[in-house]
């Protein structure tokens, strides 16, 4: 899952998530998505640039 | 001591701090990062989850939610008339009940408190399949950064001095320091660099204008010079949004007032006894 | 939420103050302010560690007293923290 809040400076950034992952995935640029978010910080964005989401792969372990 | 803002809303202030000391400015953000209460989850009682993240993970996901804060409702537990065993005075409760298949949201944690709701909706918690369940109760507390990270009501809150750009006669209006600034900060005059009229403020005070004049050849000293004054400082404050950004600025004033209050009250006491002391 | 304070040493011109549960936020801020005063001489804190109580040790000249140079300091500091709540009510009022 995609950690709550920014490591470095704790802004809320999971809230963003699922329309990100859904417009890189349509291939829109993600510095123009992180824009439209209002994602401006660095430490914020990297939050979602490199987060694998490997949710779905633990699923059948509980 | 004068504070001018050039922008106040409830999630961002940026102000400027005049007539201070690098002293002063630091206590400021440091007590309005560390010492102004905000409630978060402390206490997670889980009944049923069998979801793909252990029940730590979970707790820990919910403790990191900000939540809608109210100071003049809720006090610190060990303050508290109950003696810290927790009451509706300084603790709120939440429920929250989900069975799969769908992705558990901060909306689904319903407070006890509806004044103590989360402050986003759409936190994603956990994803859960067939099958899956999550059923707990949870506890917010109020209490201070310092504690915890999870307690601190700023994001980004700083503050740079206030830069001084000094430009003398012996510029030759070459633009290597204008190529060189990443604010774009300075501008080609007609005799000289210039200061771009309201840019001043976004300088970062990285002097690569200083060394590029430098590589210009132009001696042992640069022609632009870059300082900082010591006595104003540009604020950024941003909130998490459990408090406005005004009542953090306040609250956290309040603090260090009445902590030198405190201090002046106890040693009025003490120097009032050796007075008394030295004369008997 | 009080402050404690636990006097190590006083004499006529020199203190050494023990402040229980304070840290670098309000201490330094204390002896910047401190420092003002022409009549203190040395005004300095000393955290051993991380986690232990800082020692404020102030020492004066002429004949100032030491702890009333930090009961003024104290009360510059609390009327800078009104100036400011004054002018942001101020401010947020417009």
């Amino acid at each position: 899952m995609i950690p709550v809040r920014c490591f470095t400076c704790g802004k809320v950034i999971s809230t963003a998530w699922v329309e990100f992952k859904q417009r890189r995935d349509a291939g829109e640029d993600p510095k123009t998505i992180l824009d439209d978010l209002g994602i401006e910080r660095y430490c914020c964005r990297r939050m979602l640039l490199t987060h694998k989401e490997i949710i779905d792969d633990l699923i059948p372990y509980q | 001591m004068n504070i001018s803002f050039s922008r106040l809303d409830d999630t961002i202030a940026r102000f400027t701090l005049g007539d201070s000391s690098p002293a002063f400015a630091n206590a400021f953000r440091r007590t309005m990062i560390g010492e102004v209460p905000t409630l978060a989850i402390e206490e997670v009682r889980i009944y049923d989850n069998n979801s793909a993240l252990f029940d730590e993970m979970l707790a820990h996901r919910l403790g990191l939610i900000p939540l809608t804060t109210d100071l003049r409702t809720y006090v610190r537990m060990e303050e508290c008339s109950c003696g810290g065993e927790g009451c509706p005075g300084c603790c709120a409760t939440y429920t929250l009940s989900v069975e799969g298949p769908r992705t558990v949201c901060s909306s689904d944690l319903i407070p006890a408190d509806p004044k103590t709701a989360p402050v986003h909706d759409t936190i994603p918690i956990v994803k859960l399949v067939e099958d899956q369940k999550v059923v707990l109760e949870a506890r917010a507390v109020l209490n201070i950064g310092r504690e915890h990270a999870k307690w601190q009501p700023t994001l980004a809150c700083g503050y740079k001095s206030y830069p001084v750009i000094t430009i003398d006669e012996r510029c030759d209006a070459c633009g290597m320091c204008v190529d060189e600034c990443p604010r774009g900060v300075l501008a080609l005059g007609s005799r000289s660099v210039e200061i771009v009229e309201a840019k001043l403020e976004d300088c970062s005070l990285c002097k690569l204008c200083e060394k590029a004049c430098l590589a210009g050849g132009i001696g042992e000293n640069p022609a632009i010079h870059i300082n900082q004054d010591d006595t104003r400082y540009l604020f950024v404050v941003e909130s998490d949004g459990s408090l406005p950004v005004r009542e953090i600025m306040e609250y956290a004033l309040l603090r260090i007032k009445k902590k030198s209050e405190d201090l002046v009250d106890i040693l009025n006491d003490i120097s009032g006894g050796t007075v008394h002391e030295a004369s008997s | 939420m009080h402050m404690e304070i636990k006097i190590i040493d006083l004499e006529p011109k020199k203190a050494r103050l023990l402040f229980v549960g304070e840290d670098h936020t309000f201490m330094n801020a204390l002896t910047d302010e401190l420092l003002r005063d022409p009549g203190v001489d040395v005004a300095r804190y000393i955290m051993e560690f991380h986690f232990s109580d800082p020692e404020l040790l102030v020492t004066t000249v002429g004949d100032r007293d030491p702890l009333g140079a930090i009961i003024d300091a104290s009360r510059r500091l609390a009327g800078h923290c009104d100036d400011l709540l004054e002018q942001i009510a101020g401010a947020a009022s417009r």
